[in-house]
């Protein structure tokens, strides 16, 4: 059954609605991965995993922050994550602050408590599991103390649990055994529903490992807080004088080792203190002095101080983290273009002091002058390398520097996805002039976190693969109005045949039944009146040409009904059996052999050609028995690869070809055939019949100016 | 207590009740640290999404200027809170700002009253890096040298590059002036700073510290009697001045270019003070 085209137009429409609609589903939840979750970081695979801030390294199975960048976090998971519970071993890697993991993570940002979600973790200043609701701020429950402290360098499983409104966490040090408990009901009124996790530190460097995350039920909940755990609320800091008091009575020691990190100041202050700057200008004499200053790079060790920055070569460069403030003895060595500054002891001060790099132009840059130090440079991005080891080398270009930027891991393809060729980007690091590190370029910038390069802005369209899918896009688009100017076209086309059909029924109904009426009541009349011999010789003979002539215009209507009814050709026969048949009736029952020859593959002409080759035939035909005198005729309809021919072939008197003064039947033929983009020829001569031959394309080759010409005509 | 930023939480509660009547949401959100880029992205960020206002509390005396004249060219009223920046005077913009002055007088009085007018003074953590350390610095010796002529400041110690410099800093005034009696440090780092020389010292009982600014490891510190006095920010109203401002320049209503907000001289004994805890309040979630 066909379907109108309007039902048609509206199933269309309805399908790429439906399809959208399942893509957009899809779209929404193709949030990855799903329940159960278990990390890859014994595989160096990170790539569902979001930095936000830290400086996040894979190392074994572990992952490791060595920032103490307030707040840093790690996000993964599905944002329609409801009760789950997460498990994870964690380890603080230096004194101060916490590390742990957060929970139904909403809108999270590069920021201190920049998320909506809620937090889980130890904490080392007061020895104690902190539980609490971050919001672009924090409110916290009572700390609990842990038994036997939160000590350093020692791995602890953290399983939290939360379901509801209510959460519980169940912290064991892996080395003693030891397991304390916490737990927190949400009673803001609005507790965040569902979120994604992360590992989350601040003001430390931390390491997690096993990270798995499972669906959680009331059940698991109660397992926990069967342990006599007391369900806290967030509450804290909300005065001033009831913090104190429950630091006074849960923490009575609080907060006197807070500010243990104390110089020693006896002994090593009897050596010189240093700048960092005197080193580089005048600090080769290898003499042991000290120097204090903030870690900015971990890989390796880079130590800067108000007056600039140096690489430092520590006995325990592991245990130095972005952010540690240290005091080293040493010496200063020729490292090549700046010395390095190899420590024999090295004394931390405090933690989490956090520089801001110096904005520089890249000729600042290669001037030396901030080699060493942590800086931020702008440039466009040239080209992108990855090398085996799955670090990431930038060349960029920028106010006639050409400089290069390393990251040495790239964990979090996610991030790097989008530094592009051409790209301009902003990149904060560590600026390096040392031959070993920057060969070729005039220096290099190391990064220690993809975090630390934010793209300004994409390449311009004009460039590389943009301008391909610009081009590409409007081939498309092209194509498409090429489309609909075809199905334009043929609507149309469709539109005019049926109007012809229609015509053809209306003769044939009315002026072709005409006719017989006609021809029949005239052969009535001339057979009554042969039978009256009154009846005058030349009436009776005009009575025939009236008889005649009516037969002859009956034959003429049914010919064009057939031309131009276009299933009259497929029911009927082919082009050249319409040809006979119309040349049978042309003759009015005269013999004239007529030959009819096929070449090369058949196939189904379109109706429009079958048309004009029926008609430009008919008339050559027409003409043949009208003038030539011949006494046979050839129809050959040769089919070629991108084109059909007709040729009409007789054997009669043949006549001069006059191409200046065409007669009416002539124009009619080419006026026929130029509609097709056919090409007529005619090859005759005195005495040599006559050869009339009509090529036309399968598909008509259009012109631009043709093209414009139907665009203009159409409008 | 890192998680614990009592001035922005101080600061939140006043923005969050003001922005509550005047029906009006908060994005709350800032740097870690004196990260001046992430500051100026925030501002540009809040601007390119033609936020009602934006209310920033400076990490730098410059740096931001450019991002916050942009924003003041579409028209976004911007109030700096605490301590100005140094932008040309402009419609929309508005400064809400800690009154130095009565700092420094609340500071004098209070070294007046410890030392009997006689003594020896230093001043820790100058940083003209950091908005609003310079006017404490010059208002802090002005007052001493018009108010208290019998003390005299004996060092000013710059800073801070971190922690390890500022303490350094405070060891070497204790050492090269055995005679000071006090330490005013300039912000609370320096205060943490100035309490863990003087215990290296040993001088608990003989130097007082009196710091600029609070948070709650300060005051657990005064409450041990390990520092003297906190001039404590009146972050509240800080808050809710900067949206009061914003709206009345959305509304068309009249604000004042500059408003100077007094502190309160916090010390043991006035501590537990109701009117003193509420003006310390942290309970930024709406009532």
């Amino acid at each position: 059954m066909k379907l109108p085209r309007i039902a048609r137009y509206l199933m269309i429409a309805l399908t790429v609605a439906v399809a959208a609609a399942i893509f957009l589903v899809l779209f929404r939840f193709r949030d990855y991965p799903r329940l159960p979750y278990r990390d890859s970081f014994a595989k160096r695979q990170a790539g569902e995993w979001a930095p936000m801030g830290g400086s996040w390294r894979v190392v074994r199975d572990e992952m490791i922050n060595r920032s103490d960048e307030p707040g840093a976090k790690l996000i993964t998971g599905s944002s329609h994550w409801s009760d789950y519970q997460i498990v994870s071993d964690l380890m603080l890697r230096a004194h101060g602050g916490d590390i742990g993991v957060v929970l139904r993570v909403n809108d999270p940002e590069i920021g201190i408590d920049a998320y909506r979600g809620y937090y889980v973790g130890l904490r080392s200043g007061d020895s104690s599991i902190v539980i609490g609701r971050a919001d672009h701020s924090w409110l916290e429950a009572r700390p609990i103390a842990v038994t036997d402290g939160v000590q350093v360098g020692v791995w602890y499983r953290l399983k939290v649990v939360i379901v509801g409104c209510e959460m519980a966490a169940e912290a064991t040090n892996l080395s003693s055994g030891q397991t304390n408990y916490a737990a927190m009901r949400d009673a803001t009124g609005d507790c965040i529903a569902r979120g994604k996790i992360g590992l989350r530190s601040t003001d430390t460097s931390g390491a997690w490992k096993n990270v798995q995350v499972s669906a959680a039920t009331h059940d698991d909940l109660q397992q926990i807080l069967e342990h006599g755990t007391s369900v806290g609320k967030p509450e804290y800091p909300i005065r001033e004088d009831d913090y104190a008091r429950m630091r006074e009575q849960y923490f009575p020691d609080y907060p006197s080792g807070l500010l243990a990190m104390l110089i020693d100041p006896s002994g090593v202050t009897k050596l010189p203190l240093v700048s960092a700057e005197s080193l580089q200008t005048n600090g080769y004499s290898g003499a042991r002095v000290r120097l204090r200053g903030v870690v900015t790079f971990t890989e390796p060790v880079y130590l800067q101080d108000e007056t600039g920055g140096i690489m430092l070569q520590a006995r325990d460069p592991e245990s130095l983290n972005i952010g540690d403030d240290i005091e080293v003895i040493g010496r200063a060595v020729t490292g090549g273009f700046s010395p390095v500054f190899t420590a024999s002891s090295t004394q931390l001060l405090s933690e989490r002091t956090l520089l801001s790099p110096i904005s520089i132009t890249p000729t600042e840059a290669a001037s030396g002058t901030h080699s060493g130090s942590l800086v931020e440079v702008t440039g466009v991005i040239k080209s992108r390398t990855r090398r085996a080891d799955g670090g990431i080398v930038l060349e960029l270009a920028e106010s006639a520097q050409d400089f290069a930027v390393k990251l040495e891991s790239d964990l979090f393809g996610n991030v790097s996805r989008g530094w592009t060729v051409g790209s301009t980007i902003r990149v904060h690091g560590i600026c390096s002039l040392s031959p070993e590190v920057s060969p070729t370029d005039s220096f290099t910038i190391l990064v220690a976190s993809a975090s630390d390069i934010s793209v300004i802005s994409g390449p311009p369209w004009w460039s590389g693969w943009r301008l391909v899918r610009i081009l590409g896009l409007c081939l498309l688009v092209i194509l498409a109005l090429f489309h609909a100017f075809l199905q334009f076209e043929r609507s149309k086309h469709r539109a005019i045949m049926q109007e012809r059909e229609h015509l053809a029924h209306e003769m044939h109904d009315t002026l072709a039944q005409s006719f017989v009426g006609v021809g029949y009541y005239l052969q009535s009349i001339r057979r009554s009146l042969r039978e009256e011999e009154t009846v005058p010789a030349r009436a009776m003979e005009q009575l025939d040409v009236a008889c005649e002539m009516v037969t002859e215009t009956h034959r003429e209507a049914s010919a064009s009904i057939a031309a131009l009814h276009p299933e009259t050709h497929d029911d009927d026969g082919d082009l050249l059996t319409l040809l006979e048949r119309s040349t049978f009736s042309m003759l009015g029952g005269e013999c004239l052999p007529i030959v009819l020859c096929r070449e090369g593959d058949e196939r189904t002409l379109p109706p429009t050609i079958t048309n004009v080759l029926f008609h430009v035939g008919r008339e050559a035909i027409s003409n043949v028995l009208r003038h030539a005198r011949a006494t046979s005729i050839k129809l050959t309809l040769q089919f070629h690869a991108r084109q059909a021919s007709l040729s009409i072939e007789d054997n009669g008197a043949g006549y001069v070809a006059d191409s200046h003064k065409p007669g009416f039947g002539l124009q009619s033929m080419m006026r026929r055939c130029r509609e097709i983009g056919a090409d007529l020829a005619i090859t005759t001569s005195p005495g040599h019949g006559c050869k009339v031959t009509v090529t036309a394309p399968y598909r008509r080759r259009v012109s631009i100016s043709k093209w414009l010409s139907m665009y203009f005509r159409l409008r | 207590m890192s998680h614990f930023e009592m001035n922005s939480l101080c600061e939140r509660v006043g923005l969050t009740e003001a922005a509550s009547k005047a029906n009006v949401d908060i994005y709350w959100n800032g740097p870690s640290n004196w990260d001046v880029q992430r500051q100026i992205d925030l501002i540009e960020s809040s601007a390119r999404a033609r936020s009602y206002g934006i209310a920033v509390n400076p990490v730098s005396p410059f740096a931001a200027n450019t991002a916050i004249r942009e924003a003041l060219s579409n028209r976004i009223p911007v109030v700096i809170l605490v301590s100005p920046v140094r932008v040309a005077p402009s419609a929309h913009l508005y400064f809400v700002l800690e009154d130095t002055k009565t700092s420094a007088v609340l500071v004098s009085q209070r070294l007046n009253h410890l030392l009997n007018g006689q003594g020896e003074v230093a001043l820790l953590g100058l940083d003209p890096l950091h908005p609003g350390s310079i006017e404490r610095f010059q208002d802090v010796e002005a007052v001493l040298h018009r108010d208290s002529p019998g003390i005299h400041v004996d060092d000013q110690t710059a800073g801070p590059f971190g922690y390890g410099d500022l303490e350094l800093g405070a060891e070497q005034i204790l050492h090269e002036h055995p005679r000071v009696d006090a330490i005013v440090a300039l912000n609370a780092n320096s205060g943490e700073a100035a309490v863990a020389a003087i215990r290296a010292a040993h001088l608990q009982n003989r130097v007082h510290v009196i710091v600029y600014d609070q948070s709650l490891q300060l005051f657990l510190l005064l409450r041990h009697g390990e520092i003297d006095s906190i001039v404590a920010q009146d972050m509240h109203g800080i808050g809710a001045k900067a949206v009061s401002d914003i709206v009345a320049d959305r509304t068309g209503k009249y604000a004042s270019e500059t408003t100077y907000l007094q502190p309160k001289l916090i010390t043991q004994a006035n501590i537990d003070d109701e009117s003193n805890q509420r003006f310390l309040t942290m309970r930024w979630q709406p009532q």
